[in-house]
C-alpha cells in the first residue's frame, strides 16, 4: 500500500490502514515524544493523543509536502498544546540576543549527555528550545500553539540557549578537570 | 577533523537537529490500544450490548418456550391420568358394589401404613377361617365340586370361586389381585384333587394354612403396590384439597385488563457508524460515534392477562431531552445559491443565515471547525410486549420483551459558536428532520408486587436493540438504541 492509499484508507475509517500507518512512524514520533518529556508515561500519552490528531486531521494533509514532516509537526503542536494546557508560561520581554552556542561544545559531547543537559532547563523553556532549535519550529508557531507572545517564546529560548551554553561549558570544564587528575 | 567542527558557530541548532534526526524509541505495545479505543470505540461497545440483548431475548425466549412446555405436559399429563382413569373406573365403580371390607382395605392400606400388619393379619385370618369352613362345610357340596373341578382341572378361577363361600368372595375380591384369586382358584383345585386322591381332612387342613400363609403374603405385596401408584389411580372418591383448589382456581381464573402509570427515565442512544468526511458540498460532521442522549418521560400500558402469569401488553411512551454534542466539521461552507451554512446532523439537515457566523467563514481559512450542537428533541413510542411472571409469590420478578416502534416529536438544534472567547448560542433551522419511524426489540426485566387489592407496584429496566437504520445518509448511518427504567402504579380491572 503506497503512502496515498495509506492516508485514503485511514481518512475512509480503515482500522487496518490505522494500524499500519501507526506501526510505520511509532518509532520516530515516539523518539520525538521523549524530547519533551522527562516521563515516560507522559510522552506516551502525548504520541497518543498525537495519533488521534493525527488521524483526525488527515483530510487536511496536503500531498504538496512530505508527509513525515506534517505528522512531526502534529505531534510537535500536539505536544505543546498539552503542555499549554498544564502549565502557564510567564509573558517576558524580549532580552538581548545571547551569543550562540559554541559547535565544538556541542560535538564533545554525546547525545545522551546534551539530552540530560536539555532535560535539565526549565519546563517552558525546554519546550520552546526543542521546538524552535531540534523541530525547527517558527516563533510565531510556537507563540500561536502556546497561547503567548512570539516576544516571550523569542526570550525563552534565549534564555534556554544561555542555559545549556553554560551548564555545556560547566560540562567540559569538568570533563578537562576529570582528564588531568 | 569533524565535518562538524568546520561549521560556523551560528549553524548550532543545525547541528544540534541533526543529532536528534534519526532518533528512534519504541513505544510499549499496549500503546495502540490506547488509541484504537479513542478511535473505535464504538465497534466493541455495540458489539457488546448486541450480546446482552441477545442473550436477553434468548433468555426470554427460553422462559417463555419453557412455560409453554410445562404448561403442555401438565395438561398431557391431566389428559392422561384422565384416560387412565377411565380405563380403571370401571372397575372401581365395580368395587363400588363390592361391600365394605373392601373399601375398607384399600383406604386403610393407603393411609395408614402402620396399621398394614394388623389389617393383613386380619384378611389372612378371614381367609383362614373362611377356606376351613369352606372344607369343613363343604363336604356336601364338595362332591359337586369335584365334578366341576375334574372337568376344570387347569379350570379358571372364576368358576371356582363362584362356588366359594359369600365371605371368601368378598376377601378375594378385596385384594383385586386375579392372581391371588387364581391361586385360590388352584388350590381349590388342588384341595379337590386331595380329596380325590383320598387325602385325610387334616393334611388338606395343614396344607390349606400353609397356603394361606403364602396368600398374606401376597395380599401384603398387593398392597406395596396399591402403594406404589399414582394418586390418580388410586380409586378415591374424594379427590385431595390441592387438585380441588388448583381446579377451582383453573376455572374460576378469567382474562383480565390491567391499566399502568410509569414515569421513566433513560437514554437515547444514537450508533453512527461511516465516516463523516466524504467531499459533499454540505458540511459534514466529523466525530463522535456514539451519543448517548438523556431522556425523562412517562409511560402508559394496558395490560391483557391471559393467566396469571402471562400477559400481553401495549401502550404509549412519550419522553423528552436536551443534550449537547461535539462535533468537528470537516467543512463549514457557505451556499452560494441561498447563502446559508447547511450542517448535515443525526437530527437533519440543519442550516443558518447568522451574519457574524457568516462573515467569519468568509474571512477564515478552511479547516476543522469545532462547534457544539445542541440537539432538543420529543420522543413517542408505541411498545408492543408479551411478559411473563417468573412466580405467582408476592414479589414477582418478570420479563418483558417485544417491539417498539418510536418516533420523533418536537426537535430543535443550535450552535454554540466561540467568537472572541465567549460562546454564542445560534439556533438552526431544521430543514429536513430525519422522521424515520425507528423500529426496536424490546427487553425489560423487572419486579412487581401487589400492594393492595387491584393495586399492583413495578418497576423494571429495559433496552432496545435497533432493528433498522434511522438515517442512512450517504457516508453515515445512524440507529438508535434505547435504555430505560422505569417505576410506577398498575390497576387491574377485575372484581
Amino acid at each position: 500500500m503506497t503512502e496515498e492509499e495509506l492516508i485514503r484508507a485511514c481518512i475512509e475509517g480503515n482500522q487496518r490502514a490505522c494500524k499500519e500507518l501507526y506501526e510505520q512512524n511509532k518509532a520516530w514520533l515516539y523518539a520525538i515524544c521523549l524530547r519533551y518529556h522527562k516521563n515516560v508515561v507522559d510522552a506516551q500519552d502525548s504520541l497518543q493523543e498525537s495519533f488521534i490528531s493525527i488521524y483526525c486531521n488527515l483530510h487536511s494533509f496536503k500531498a504538496e509536502g512530505s508527509f513525515k514532516g506534517w505528522m512531526r509537526k502534529v505531534t510537535v503542536r500536539c505536544i505543546l498544546s498539552i503542555f499549554r494546557n498544564k502549565n502557564k508560561i510567564i509573558e517576558s520581554d524580549i532580552e538581548s540576543q545571547t551569543e550562540p552556542i559554541d559547535i565544538s561544545l556541542l560535538n564533545s559531547l554525546d547525545k545522551e549527555e546534551l539530552t540530560f543537559l536539555i532535560d535539565c532547563l526549565p519546563a517552558g523553556r525546554k519546550q520552546i528550545f526543542v521546538a524552535h532549535a531540534i523541530d525547527g519550529f517558527s516563533h510565531k508557531e510556537i507563540a500561536e500553539i502556546l497561547s503567548i507572545s512570539e516576544g516571550t517564546s523569542k526570550s525563552q529560548f534565549f534564555h534556554a540557549r544561555r542555559d545549556l551554553r553554560e551548564a555545556l561549558e560547566k560540562e567540559i570544564v569538568i570533563a578537562k578537570n576529570m582528564e588531568h587528575e | 577533523m569533524n565535518k562538524d567542527s568546520m561549521k560556523p558557530t551560528y549553524d548550532w541548532e543545525g547541528v544540534l537537529s541533526s543529532r536528534y534526526e534519526k532518533d528512534i524509541q519504541l513505544p510499549p505495545a499496549e500503546n495502540w490500544k490506547g488509541i484504537e479505543k479513542e478511535l473505535f470505540p464504538t465497534k466493541k461497545r455495540r458489539f457488546t450490548a448486541l450480546w446482552i440483548a441477545a442473550s436477553f431475548i434468548l433468555l426470554g425466549g427460553l422462559g417463555i418456550l419453557y412455560f409453554l412446555k410445562s404448561t403442555n405436559s401438565k395438561d398431557e399429563i391431566k389428559a392422561k391420568d384422565e384416560t387412565q382413569n377411565k380405563e380403571i373406573r370401571p372397575k372401581t365403580s365395580d368395587k363400588k358394589s363390592t361391600n365394605k371390607p373392601q373399601q375398607k382395605v384399600v383406604f386403610t392400606e393407603k393411609d395408614e401404613g402402620s396399621k398394614i400388619k394388623n389389617r393383613e393379619s386380619k384378611v389372612s385370618n378371614e381367609l383362614n377361617q373362611s377356606v376351613s369352613n369352606q372344607t369343613k362345610n363343604s363336604e356336601p357340596a364338595s362332591s359337586e365340586n369335584r365334578n366341576s373341578n375334574s372337568k376344570h382341572k387347569s379350570g379358571k378361577s372364576t368358576k371356582s370361586t363362584r362356588n366359594l363361600s359369600k365371605k371368601q368372595n368378598q376377601t378375594i375380591s378385596i385384594s383385586e389381585n386375579s392372581t391371588l384369586t387364581t391361586e385360590i382358584g388352584n388350590n381349590k383345585n388342588e384341595e379337590s384333587k386331595n380329596h380325590e386322591n383320598g387325602d385325610n381332612e387334616t393334611i388338606t387342613n395343614n396344607n390349606i394354612s400353609s397356603e394361606n400363609s403364602s396368600r398374606s403374603a401376597r395380599i401384603q405385596d398387593s398392597n406395596i403396590c396399591f402403594k406404589l401408584l399414582p394418586d390418580q389411580l388410586i380409586p378415591t372418591e374424594q379427590s385431595s384439597p390441592i387438585q380441588e383448589l388448583t381446579k377451582k382456581d383453573k376455572t374460576d381464573f378469567k382474562p383480565y385488563l390491567s391499566l399502568q402509570v410509569a414515569p421513566l427515565i433513560g437514554r437515547n442512544i444514537r450508533i453512527i457508524s461511516g465516516t463523516f468526511n466524504s467531499n459533499n458540498t454540505n458540511s459534514n460532521a466529523l466525530g463522535d460515534r456514539r451519543a448517548s442522549l438523556p431522556k425523562y418521560g412517562f409511560q402508559t400500558a394496558l395490560n391483557y392477562h391471559l393467566n396469571k402469569r402471562l400477559c400481553i401488553n401495549t401502550g404509549f411512551q412519550m419522553a423528552g431531552g436536551e443534550f449537547q454534542s461535539r462535533w468537528f466539521f470537516k467543512y463549514l461552507q457557505i451556499d452560494p445559491t441561498t447563502n446559508d451554512i447547511r450542517l448535515k446532523t443525526t437530527s437533519g439537515d440543519a442550516s443558518t443565515t447568522d451574519p457574524t457566523l457568516l462573515q467569519s467563514i468568509t474571512n477564515g481559512t478552511s479547516g476543522i471547525y469545532k462547534l457544539r450542537i445542541n440537539h432538543a428533541f420529543s420522543l413517542y413510542s408505541i411498545p408492543v410486549g408479551i411478559t411473563y411472571l417468573f412466580t405467582d409469590k408476592r414479589f414477582a420478578p418478570y420479563i418483558r420483551t417485544g417491539l417498539n416502534m418510536e418516533f420523533f416529536g418536537r426537535r430543535s438544534i443550535s450552535l454554540d459558536v466561540l467568537e472572541n472567547g465567549v460562546v454564542r448560542n445560534i439556533e438552526l433551522n431544521l430543514n429536513r428532520p430525519n422522521n424515520r419511524l425507528n423500529l426496536q426489540a424490546m427487553v425489560a426485566l423487572g419486579l412487581e408486587t401487589s400492594i393492595k387489592n387491584n393495586w399492583s407496584l413495578f418497576t423494571e429496566a429495559g433496552y432496545y436493540v435497533p432493528l433498522n437504520q434511522f438515517v442512512n445518509s450517504n457516508g453515515y448511518s445512524v440507529r438508535i438504541a434505547g435504555s430505560s427504567i422505569l417505576g410506577g402504579v398498575r390497576y387491574e380491572l377485575k372484581k
